[in-house]
């Protein structure tokens, strides 16, 4: 079931700026937030509402999908890492990247180590349902 | 901003005071035309010619007798419009004759031209009428009745002359209420007109010698009197004063009833009129009859000569010998402010403050508005100011290096977060700080300040950039809140041609060598130190340079690379070394920043740049040493090991690292690994934390606490 949508993405070149998010419940107090797209000055404080609202919800366990997402700046990261405080210590919060120019961006920022990444979305939800290691 | 509303403000009130003002003046302007009016009005058998013209003309004599006999025939009773022309023109006549006569005309001129503007008034407002005139009309209206059977009285000369200012103006009142229902064009105006002329030109002989020249007149020869008496029941009859006693009054009467019929106006005008012609008139008989045939002639030109008239009103009060000694400005606002009526002057005085307090409204506003720009102009000094503090002057060399930095603000609301800093150390090394402060904008501002400062401190110190890096982390993490900082800070030694810097989540620097094939360093980004104030340790990553020719080396913020070209492409950073090398070894940082740019379409975050430029051959840099700090959780991931791989560690020795590192971390708590490259493979070795300068001082004092005590 969606909860929300944005706009949807309407071309798939990398130089797009169209930006799109989506909610889908799963199961288990499970929450998949997708974002096709970029993450800027604009766009990241949706995520954050949206990432908010959810665990305001009760839905302490969060898959964040950034597998479409091109771009992410300072802002972006900043919204995370505020996320990231909230978790309460039973939530958990992955995110699943596996594109080199974002995995680079959360290696430069020095915050790789801050989140649980995971290249697909398996291991993130099953991070997140506990049933995993850890992250990397 | 305000500044467009006061300045409306000001328009608003100024144009409101200006309009006020043109009302009022047009009012004050009626004014004298409705004395004009209404003297010329009342007075019958006055004449003030004398005095002004001197001699009438034969014309005019002529039809003073005719007059006479048309006065002696005509019946004050009875005064159609034709016996009130005749006797005005017989009054003007009678006048004429004789100098008493004349005085008496002037003297009732006044009492007429008071009468007469109030009139006047009437006819144009038709309201009540609350100046002597109005008093004396009333009069003049009850002694009418009495007066025109005792027109021949002249016992009381001198109050008749009151009476019959009073009559006349009263009489001129009905008078000229018949001629308007009889005659639209109110050639009572005219009359008026002339009478209100006559008195401007004896403004002194008015008061003075009403009394007198109304007991002179009735001591006079009787024939005058009767003449008088009838001329001026006529006259009196006749609204329109047939004051003016000479032929050009006469004319100016034949005339002013063409005049009116020509252009039945406004009051305003015709008097205008009238007072043109009886302007005209006023100097010299044949003066005005120039002037009223001229303007019979068109009605602008009555207009013009109504300009003319009032010259003219002036000059004959000027030549008026029998002019009193008391001032003529007084005499003609007493006069003015007596003809006006109460609601008149209620309405000019409000209108006079109205214009008063809308020009007080306005010079407030305008003093308002001088007081808020001068506010603005030391506002935006004390900003200047602040960035100066926050974005100093970096000097241009610092031994053999030589620096220069630059700043680009945003455009749009995210600026402020950048900072940086370029500074001495002692043993002749430098140091740089380059930082951007998130959650942009003006609340970023303060936190860039405590950033520099702090770092640049603790630098000052002798801390290495990592240990700055860590402890100001460590220190500021509660103070920066809910935002956060990437920054790198650096140290330069010149002698030892070592460059060491710790980045925290911050770009690392590009730095270029000398040599055709120079390319820039590529550093090692695994296992980066995350940004200040996240709540995590930061400060746990150094980089070791050697730099042992010519290079540059460019500290920059995210801001650069995040721009944006004009296809939305971001800019980059290998973009930025090609900008770099593209302008050579002694560029600066701001030619860099003008091509950055100059290239690029948008630029959402502030740009800052601090460039070295270190002298030598030619000779490429090379990273000596990395080092990471190891602590539990890190080790806990597979980072560590990743770091190794990409520092060029083969993959058993890093294993077998990580074992070493996890038994000295459980020892020690912390362990720092140490990775050489230069010639040949890398070399590992793990070293024990080097504390913090500052954390070794303090553990020093205390020991020597412990010792003295």
């Amino acid at each position: 079931m969606i909860l929300s949508k944005g706009e949807a993405a309407t071309e798939e070149e990398p130089v797009s700026t169209a930006f799109g998010i989506t909610c889908q419940e799963l199961e288990q107090n499970t929450n998949l937030i997708s974002v096709e797209g970029e993450l800027d000055l604009t766009t990241a404080p949706r995520l954050k509402w949206m990432l908010l609202d959810s665990l305001q919800e009760g839905r302490n366990r969060l898959v964040l999908d950034l597998s479409l997402t091109t771009f992410m700046d300072s802002t972006a990261l900043g919204v995370l890492v505020v996320v990231n405080r909230r978790l309460d210590p039973s939530a958990r919060m992955a995110i699943v990247c596996a594109r080199q120019v974002v995995l680079k961006i959360f290696e430069l920022s020095g915050m790789d180590g801050a989140f649980a990444i995971f290249p697909t979305f398996e291991e993130g939800l099953a991070y997140t349902r506990g049933t995993s290691p850890g992250a990397r | 901003m305000q500044r467009p509303n006061r300045s409306s403000t000001l328009h608003r009130s100024r144009s409101a005071a200006l309009i006020a003002l043109i009302w009022a003046a047009l009012f004050l302007a009626c004014i004298p035309a409705a004395t004009a009016r209404s003297d010329r009005e009342r007075p019958s058998s006055e004449s003030t010619q004398p005095a002004q013209s001197g001699e009438p003309s034969s014309s005019d004599q002529t039809r003073k007798d005719k007059s006479e006999g048309s006065s002696d025939s005509s019946s004050p009773e009875a005064p159609p419009a034709k016996s009130e022309r005749r006797s005005r023109r017989t009054a003007g006549g009678t006048t004429s004759e004789s100098g008493e006569a004349s005085s008496e005309a002037t003297a009732t001129t006044p009492a007429t031209r008071h009468s007469g503007g109030g009139q006047r008034r009437q006819d144009t407002t038709g309201g009540a009428q609350g100046t002597s005139g109005h008093g004396g009309r009333r009069a003049a209206r009850e002694g009418e009745t009495s007066t025109n059977g005792r027109a021949g009285g002249s016992a009381n000369k001198a109050a008749a002359t009151k009476g019959k200012t009073g009559e006349t103006g009263g009489s001129g009142e009905t008078r000229r209420k018949r001629e308007l229902a009889g005659d639209p064009h109110g050639s009572s105006h005219v009359a008026k007109g002339k009478a209100k002329k006559i008195e401007a030109a004896h403004p002194s002989s008015v008061s003075g010698e009403s009394t007198g020249a109304g007991s002179s007149s009735s001591g006079s020869s009787t024939s005058s009197t009767p003449a008088q008496t009838p001329a001026q029941a006529s006259s009196s009859a006749s609204s329109p004063a047939a004051v003016t006693p000479t032929a050009s009054a006469s004319l100016a009467t034949s005339v002013a009833p063409s005049i009116a019929r020509r252009s039945p106006r406004a009051s305003l005008v015709k008097s205008h009129r009238h007072k043109s012609v009886v302007g005209k008139q006023a100097p010299t008989s044949a003066r005005s009859a120039a002037g009223s045939s001229s303007t019979s002639a068109a009605a602008p030109v009555a207009l013009v000569a109504a300009v003319h008239s009032s010259r003219s009103k002036v000059a004959s009060k000027h030549t008026a010998p029998t002019a009193g000694s008391s001032p003529l400005l007084g005499k003609t606002i007493t006069r003015i402010v007596d003809v006006v009526p109460t609601p008149i002057r209620l309405l000019i005085v409000a209108l006079v403050a109205l214009a008063l307090a809308m020009a007080g409204r306005s010079r407030l506003a305008a003093r308002r508005a001088r007081r808020a720009e001068q506010q603005r102009g030391e506002l935006l000094e004390d900003v200047g100011l602040l960035q100066a503090a926050l974005l100093p002057e970096t000097p241009t060399r610092l031994g053999p290096v030589g620096t220069s930095s630059a700043y680009r603000p945003a455009a749009g609301p995210a600026a402020g977060g950048d900072f940086y800093d370029v500074f001495a150390l002692e043993d002749g090394k430098l140091a740089v700080i380059v930082g951007d402060v998130s959650g942009h904008g003006r609340k970023a501002l303060p936190h860039t300040a405590l950033l520099r400062f702090t770092l640049r401190a603790y630098l000052e110190a002798g801390l290495s950039p990592r240990g700055a890096v860590q402890t100001a982390g460590a220190v500021l993490d509660r103070q920066l809140g809910s935002s956060f900082a990437t920054v790198v800070a650096a140290t330069y030694n010149p002698r030892e041609r070592r460059l060491v810097y710790a980045s925290a989540g911050h770009p690392p620097p590009i730095i270029l060598g000398s040599g055709l094939d120079a390319q820039p360093l590529e550093p090692v980004t695994v296992c980066s130190s995350p940004p200040v104030g996240i709540g995590m340790p930061t400060g746990t990553r150094q980089t070791i340079l050697s730099i042992p020719g010519e290079a540059q080396i460019c500290f920059f913020t995210d801001g650069v690379t995040e721009a944006r070209l004009s296809a939305g492409e971001l800019y980059g950073s290998e973009r930025l070394a090609t900008a770099l090398k593209a302008l050579g070894s002694n560029a600066t940082a701001d030619e860099l920043l003008d091509c950055v740019s100059h290239i690029t379409a948008s630029r959402p975050d502030d740009m800052a740049a601090c460039m070295l430029h270190v002298e030598g051959d030619e000779a490429a840099p090379l990273a000596t040493i990395e080092e990471l700090e190891l602590t539990r959780e890190q080790l806990a991931s597979d980072r560590t090991e990743q770091f190794l791989l990409a520092c060029g560690i083969p993959a058993e020795e890093a294993a077998q690292l990580m074992r070493r590192a996890r038994s000295a971390v459980e020892q020690s708590g912390s362990v720092v690994l140490e990775i050489s490259r230069g010639e040949g493979a890398p070399v590992a070795s793990l070293q024990q934390e080097n504390l913090a300068y500052l954390q070794t001082r303090h553990a020093a004092r205390q020991a020597d606490l412990r010792v003295s005590v």
